[in-house]
């Protein structure tokens, strides 16, 4: 790349990081994955997608979403409770998404309060949802206008400063949503706290 | 070993190389922590295969990204050749004084290898990590000679003299951290 085109590489890498944290990880849509998932692996047979061919093609999203309706609407079917919160529009609720000042604490907070709330309450009522954005670079080499070549983090501000995507969320069942919020307001900080590593 | 262990187990490393001359970019920590798992025989779980410059293992870019996501680490733009550099941050520091154990237990085989190697350039960190992964890669393939030319063959760009060097610097390595181990 030649130093003129350095503000539409800005462009195109900021637009990315607002399609990732905005779009792809939306709280909303990732908890419909989490029960999606869950209820695919329920309804399909041994939890997984056919390999072979002709089985695989036949399971088309109408399969899918029939499927879905009919489990949401009988309770003794296979995949009933991650099929219901689709339907229903009953998903899980953020309980608790990560904070810088919690991430200066402990990188892992979110883990630490998923631990602690499927101790106290189950684990069922909870879905953690853990990511970090992997490989990629804002670093490349970009020709500047004497030629030489240089780092692209060196010549633009924007680059160096570009956040990393990362996601780390605690979601709980909106039924036990405010007794459960209730409870970790005051414990939040002991929680996330980390402890000290115990010899092996 | 845990996420953040590893993480300290990095910020460890990346200060020893640096203190050791290392330019400390992320090809500089692959073909360290490469080391760290094949000579030392502490093992971090990564598996690494034979890419563009030497061993390589995409779980430990994907984690180092995420470490910087994470505020564990920073890159620091320099000029030309190699890139940024990876910094340990204070978030680091704080990770240690929790990861105390697993900091200890990795202090001499990180000593070792920063020392071996924080000096060294990413043209021979290449040789050298290929050298290992040859010499890894088939344990019945002893001699110096059926390594070097299987790093040659593999790496044409290394010319028979320069693998059998990286392969006579290798064993000469591993015959020290043996004897570190002991």
């Amino acid at each position: 790349m030649q130093e003129g085109g350095i503000q539409s590489a800005e462009a195109l890498l900021l637009a990315r990081y607002f399609m990732y944290s905005q779009v792809y990880f939306h709280p909303v849509r990732r908890i419909y994955d989490h029960h999606l998932k869950e209820f695919l692996e329920a309804w399909l047979s041994g939890g997984k997608f056919s390999t072979d061919l002709a089985e695989h093609l036949a399971v088309t999203d109408n399969e899918v979403t029939a499927a879905m309706l009919g489990a949401a609407l009988d309770p003794t079917r296979r995949g009933h409770a991650h099929a219901r919160r689709i339907v229903r529009r009953d998903h899980f609720k953020v309980l608790y998404s990560r904070n810088p000042q919690d991430v200066d604490v402990n990188p892992e907070s979110g883990q630490a309060i998923f631990n602690a709330m499927s101790e106290q309450f189950g684990p069922e009522l909870f879905h953690h949802d853990r990511y970090s954005q992997k490989g990629g670079s804002q670093d490349f080499p970009v020709q500047a206008k004497d030629g030489r070549i240089v780092s692209s983090m060196l010549l633009s501000e924007a680059l160096q400063h570009l956040p990393l995507v990362s996601i780390d969320a605690v979601y709980v069942d909106p039924a036990k949503r405010d007794e459960v919020k209730a409870w970790l307001s005051s414990r939040r900080a002991e929680i996330i706290k980390p402890k000290e590593e115990a010899p092996a | 070993m845990k996420r953040l262990q590893k993480a300290v187990v990095f910020a460890e490393l990346a200060n020893k190389l640096a203190e050791h001359g290392s330019w400390c970019g992320e090809t500089h920590m692959q073909k360290a922590v490469y080391l760290l798992q094949g000579l030392t025989k502490q093992d971090l779980g990564y598996d690494y295969i034979l890419y563009k410059h030497g061993p390589f293992s995409f779980d430990l870019a994907d984690d180092l990204t995420g470490f910087r996501a994470d505020g564990i680490f920073k890159l620091r733009p320099r000029p030309e050749p190699y890139g940024p550099t990876l910094v340990a941050t204070e978030a680091a520091e704080r990770l240690r004084s929790v990861f105390k154990i697993t900091s200890d237990r990795f202090r001499e085989p990180i000593q070792f290898v920063a020392s071996a190697v924080g000096n060294k350039g990413v043209v021979e960190l290449e040789r050298l990590g290929t050298a290992l992964y040859v010499t890894l890669e088939d344990l019945s393939r002893r001699s110096v000679e059926d390594r070097a030319a299987r790093l040659h063959e593999l790496k044409p760009h290394v010319s028979v003299t320069e693998a059998t060097e990286a392969v006579k610097q290798i064993d000469k390595l591993r015959e020290a951290a043996n004897t570190c181990a002991q």
